[in-house]
């Protein structure tokens, strides 16, 4: 196939002509406190994504979240991924007017703002660290996360005239059976034996089983250590919190160096480890208050984060990082391989529905040890949205914890009024330390003796 | 023990003067542009007309959107806890209540224990709030009090289906210009705060005995409308509007 469309911009030239622009990114993307090592693995995507566009033989295929990049990289296609670049522009606070960009070109202020964030990028010519992704040679999409996104890469596809596969998930809906699941699976797989076919007439190769198992076993590898991660979030004070994992999720979402993420994650995790063996005191901050949190980050408000950990509010656990994490079972056949994606494209953290999601969540609350929890009601993401309300409901029946729905926008921070979430954050706070003095009446009173720890 | 509680709302300012057992005096001014020389204005106004000096205060607690304005507060705590307390003042079975301010309205639910076991806040817009009112108030040329005792003549209520404060205003003018009365607009008016309000409620769970508060509060209009759509009695006290200041002015009791 070959590659007619514009090159994505270099960061230099965008620097030459908007250097305002760029330091304000490149500040704003500093001030996350991203460790060094992790830094360099997203530049090394940016650079090698840039060199694939660039190359006249390398083909890019652009793939939405959730989708098995595994495939592409058995085939040698150089993975994609905008709406990480729409992320780092998020970052880098400079999502607004790209959003604005696209609302111009007649996008609604209801739809996905990592695709208007996108496609304000590409037309205005922001480079890869600033919001832009290449033109793909071909695309390919699926609903499993985010119907909107489905849409929008076929949009793109046919605005460029590149093909695109679509791989259509099933929504699986409260009371689903097995039956129910055994046609969603085989409608799944022969959706991916269909993928194998285009990739092939795509690239021109044959589909090499022993070379897609061998990144499958990478991949499960990456997944395992990332989760294992997760597990040091447990311990109080936790591992790490929100605004690290965000971008910590990366590597093992866009799986395209699977060894440098190995052995990055592994790296983390001996040294976590370590400290936790020698220093433990030493780890984490002061944890007056662990939350969790359902929905997407804010990208644009690392301040919010900052501010929420100067209360000594801390979020340790994420359904949305975690859900990051696909590979999760070994597997030893394509056929094994594909049954298992299925079930994983089904059943993501982040897509359950209402019947699992919520006992999932309490027992993540139990098992973090959570104080409170926050919901964000995403204004232009309505898979992450809807049922909030019910949740909430269920959840502070069930736990007796405070849940807070925060209103806002992962990437529109026109949709972030700081004043109200401020105001709503601190009332929240009061909830929680109610709630802990409660606690500490009844334990001091003899209480029920159903707390046992309250010194943290 | 004297304890002044300051509410600084996004319009109003509210000082609420206490002893340990009863409210002293209470005031509400305009915030303007100088949040500062707002509670310092009221503060000294209130202490003169007492006869008190700042020194005979024993402790500040400040609260509502400029409470982090008040250098010379103890403490701040927000206007959710501060209502939820207020209410207390009054009714001390108090399980629930509706908080109508100038740019923002509230659900609190309170627990058998008096502390807040939920809230609910109208997201990113006034309608539904005090501004609305003033923005409406001042498209049909009416003043605030008649505004909530003209709804009350009204033959039916003229429906306002706009979510946005301007474009409602648009649809006042639209319904003026029709030659529908003054009454029945504001009574379509305080409908749409009304639904607002129930559809906000709705999504925690309202318990009685409810209070309302906050300087819409005063309206009667909306109290009749609220009661009616709810189908629950509601309770209004006098000191309605200042009613997180005594929140306020309480809690800083035990700080």
């Amino acid at each position: 196939m070959s590659k007619n469309t514009p090159n994505i911009p270099g960061l230099g030239s965008f620097f030459l002509k908007n250097p305002g622009l760029f330091f304000k990114g490149m500040k704003n993307q500093l001030k996350q406190g991203v460790p060094m090592d992790l830094i360099s693995l997203m530049g090394d995507y940016g650079k090698k994504t840039k060199k694939a566009d660039a190359s006249p033989t390398q083909l890019v295929a652009n793939f939405t979240a959730g989708f098995p990049v595994e495939f592409l990289l058995a085939f040698d296609v150089w993975p994609g991924f905008p709406e990480f670049s729409a992320c780092t522009a998020g970052m880098c606070e400079i999502s607004q007017p790209l959003i604005e960009e696209a609302e111009g070109m007649g996008y609604s202020r209801d739809l996905c703002a990592y695709m208007k964030t996108a496609i304000g990028a590409r037309e205005k010519g922001y480079p890869l660290d600033l919001g832009g992704s290449p033109v793909g040679d071909f695309y390919c999409g699926t609903n499993g996360v985010c119907d909107t996104h489905a849409k929008w890469f076929e949009n793109e596809a046919r605005k460029y005239g590149r093909p695109y596969f679509a791989m259509d998930v099933p929504c699986v809906v409260s009371g689903s059976d097995e039956a129910r699941w055994k046609v969603d699976s085989d409608y799944i797989v022969a959706q991916l034996y269909d993928l194998i076919k285009f990739l092939e007439q795509q690239t021109g190769k044959k589909f090499d089983e022993a070379k897609f198992m061998n990144i499958i076993n990478k991949s499960q590898e990456c997944n395992r250590l990332y989760l294992e991660f997760f597990e040091y979030r447990k311990r109080i004070p936790a591992a790490d919190y929100f605004i690290f994992m965000r971008v910590f999720m990366f590597p093992v979402f866009a799986q395209y160096d699977q060894d440098a993420a190995i052995k990055y994650y592994q790296k983390v995790l001996d040294k976590m480890k370590k400290r936790y063996a020698q220093a433990p005191e030493k780890i984490g901050k002061p944890e007056k208050y662990r939350l969790m949190w359902e929905g997407i980050t804010l990208w644009y408000a690392s301040d919010f984060y900052k501010d929420l950990e100067k209360k000594g509010a801390h979020i340790v656990y994420e359904l949305y990082t975690e859900s990051s994490a696909f590979r999760r079972k070994k597997t030893s056949s394509v056929e094994e391989t594909m049954r298992q994606m299925a079930k994983e494209f089904t059943s993501a953290t982040y897509i359950l529905e209402q019947d699992k999601r919520i006992p999932f969540m309490v027992q993540k609350i139990d098992e973090y040890s959570i104080d409170g929890i926050i919901l964000h009601a995403n204004m232009s993401c309505r898979p992450s949205a809807a049922g909030l309300q019910d949740v909430k409901t269920e959840i502070e029946k069930r736990t007796n914890k405070p849940v807070l729905i925060l209103t806002c926008d992962m990437m529109d921070p026109r949709a972030f009024s700081e004043a109200q979430v401020q105001n709503r954050i601190d009332a929240f706070i009061e909830m929680m330390e109610e709630n802990r003095t409660q606690k500490e009446k009844q334990i001091m009173s003899g209480g029920t003796g159903q707390w046992q720890t309250i010194n943290r | 023990m004297l304890t002044i509680g300051l509410d600084i709302g996004s319009i109003t300012t509210k000082i609420a003067v206490m002893n340990s057992k009863a409210l002293i005096d209470a005031k509400v001014s305009f915030t303007g542009y100088n949040v500062e020389k707002a509670w310092r204005n009221i503060l000294k106004e209130t202490l003169d007309r007492l006869q008190l000096k700042e020194s005979a205060v024993d402790r500040i607690v400040a609260t509502g959107y400029g409470r982090s304005g008040v250098s010379i507060a103890n403490e701040t705590v927000t206007e959710i806890k501060c209502h939820a307390v207020g209410a207390r003042f009054y009714m001390d079975n108090v399980a629930s209540v509706i908080d109508i301010g100038g740019q923002d309205s509230k659900f609190i639910r309170i627990d058998k224990g008096g502390n807040v076991a939920d809230f609910v806040m109208n997201d990113k817009c006034a309608a539904g709030t005090g501004r609305f009112l003033e923005v409406m108030a001042r498209a049909l040329e009416v003043d605030l009090t008649d505004f909530s005792k003209l709804s009350l003549q009204a033959r039916k209520s003229s429906p306002i289906s706009s979510m946005c404060t301007v474009f409602a205003e648009s649809e006042v003018i639209s319904l003026i210009a029709k030659g529908e009365s003054r009454e029945n607009i504001i009574a379509g008016i305080n409908e749409s705060i009304v639904n607002r309000l129930v559809s906000m409620i709705g999504r925690s769970k309202i318990e009685e005995p409810v209070v309302l508060t906050g300087g819409v509060a005063q309206n009667i209009g909306i109290q009749t409308a609220l009661m009616k759509k709810l189908k629950i009695k509601i309770w209004v006290p006098e000191t309605a509007q200042v009613n997180g200041a005594i929140g306020a002015a309480i809690l800083a009791r035990n700080i």
